[in-house]
């Protein structure tokens, strides 16, 4: 749910060039060796629906698949279909995240007993890995409990 | 029986014949709503009798809203019409006024003696020249897209005290949309609407509550009388951007998280 002001009035129910747009940004990557430095493109997979009596201030979005934290969310008045024209809030103070990938079971001929050469098959059950087209797995690495605070010692997977 | 309407710059000067050709045009009073203003109207007519009681009035024939008294004198010319008529002349100031397609009647001892069903006329269209208020580009303040908020449109022929405000409407739209003059079709079509306010109504000026609405450089159109302004003023207007102050995902969603309680990933 986004709260603000001058999100405009619900002119037609069914007519989504009326509504704003809302899109996030994704947050650049905090990943050692990864970490893209600015601010992503906003993306534009969001739905938003709103209701007479409260159309002005505020809107409510489903979101759409994705990864990552720390998004901040921007709203911008139509648009393309009405208008070459428009008007586009400041990204919010406050953000939203996706939750993070959970790992709950690894298999595979490369999880027991690997190949010190490499090579191996390892596989990887779990969730939020976020959608195959955005191709979003940046990194997997493997190590010691131990080592994962500082990060050193881990081995890194293709 | 109304044979020709001549409308007149000032009081219109009865000494002058009317030319033939004056008989059939379509009159427009150039200043018309504007109450002072002198505008004249010369109406040439059969067999007037002076002495009558005489009550003139014109309306629209499509709505009886707008309908108006003229104050009238009879000028009798001592010319005869090709069939022997008396060639008679009403003298007329008419009063403040709106509209187009005007149709006169004369009613002379509470009977009607004369209309005219061909000939016309007309107030002078509306013409926005300038907006000003909070809201304009030529403010610094914004507009809010829930509206509500006064602006005042300057310009000529925008109406009258004291008029009826259903006769008086403002629309307002995209002007990247705007091709061409605005017509009484396109005006409906024009999304956003303002309210003229009660008692904010002159000649030259206009107090406007704004509508709903959004987006920016947007034209200004008015309807007065069922006339449109044909072009919009120079000034636009221009709702605020939007502006989010929160951001929250319901209790219990499974994929996202506010980042105040998110671990983030």
């Amino acid at each position: 749910m986004i709260t603000g002001s001058n999100f405009g009035p619900l002119l037609g129910v069914d007519d989504r060039a009326m509504l704003p747009m809302v899109t996030y940004g994704t947050r650049p990557s905090t990943i050692p060796g990864l970490g893209n430095t600015e601010d992503h493109e906003y993306v534009q997979d969001v739905t938003c629906t709103k209701d007479a009596a409260t159309a002005h201030t505020k809107l409510t979005c489903t979101t759409g698949a994705g990864v990552g934290r720390d998004h901040k969310v921007k709203v911008a008045m139509p648009g393309e279909a009405v208008s070459s024209m428009t008007l586009e809030s400041t990204p919010s103070s406050q953000m939203l995240s996706y939750v993070p990938p959970v790992i709950t079971r690894v298999f595979g001929p490369g999880s027991m007993n690997a190949a010190t050469s490499g090579g191996d098959l390892v596989e990887i059950d779990g969730q939020h890995f976020g959608p195959v087209a955005m191709n979003a797995i940046e990194v997997v690495r493997f190590g010691l409990p131990t080592e994962f605070p500082s990060g050193a010692g881990l081995y890194e997977m293709d | 029986m109304l044979t020709g309407i001549q409308v007149c710059d000032g009081a219109c000067d009865p000494n002058v014949r009317m030319e033939p050709a004056e008989a059939t045009i379509n009159g427009m009073f150039t200043r018309g709503t504007r109450g002072t203003h002198t505008q004249g109207v010369k109406i040439q007519a059969l067999n007037l009798v002076i002495g009558d009681a005489l009550v003139v009035t014109y309306q629209q024939v499509v709505t009886s809203s707008m309908s108006y008294t003229a104050d009238c004198l009879i000028k009798k010319t001592g010319g005869e019409d090709d069939k022997g008529n008396d060639l008679d002349y009403l003298v007329c100031t008419v009063p403040p006024g709106v509209g187009a397609g005007l149709r006169w009647s004369v009613m002379m001892g509470g009977e009607k003696v004369a209309t005219s069903e061909n000939l016309e006329t007309s107030y002078a269209a509306p013409m926005v020249s300038a907006i000003t208020g909070p809201n304009s580009l030529t403010e610094s303040l914004p507009m809010s897209t829930a509206g509500g908020q006064t602006i005042e449109l300057t310009g000529t022929n925008l109406g009258f005290e004291g008029m009826d405000l259903n006769l008086v409407q403002v629309h307002y739209g995209f002007s990247s949309e705007m091709d061409g003059e605005m017509d009484a079709s396109d005006f409906e079509m024009l999304p956003f609407v303002g309210k003229v306010q009660s008692s904010g109504v002159q000649d030259d000026e206009l107090l406007v509550t704004t509508g709903p609405g959004y987006g920016q450089k947007l034209s200004v159109y008015v309807r007065v009388g069922g006339q449109v302004s044909a072009v919009p003023a120079a000034d636009m207007l221009e709702y605020a951007a939007p502006t989010v102050q929160g951001v929250a995902v319901p209790a219990g969603a499974s994929h996202m998280l506010s980042t105040l309680d998110s671990a983030g990933g």
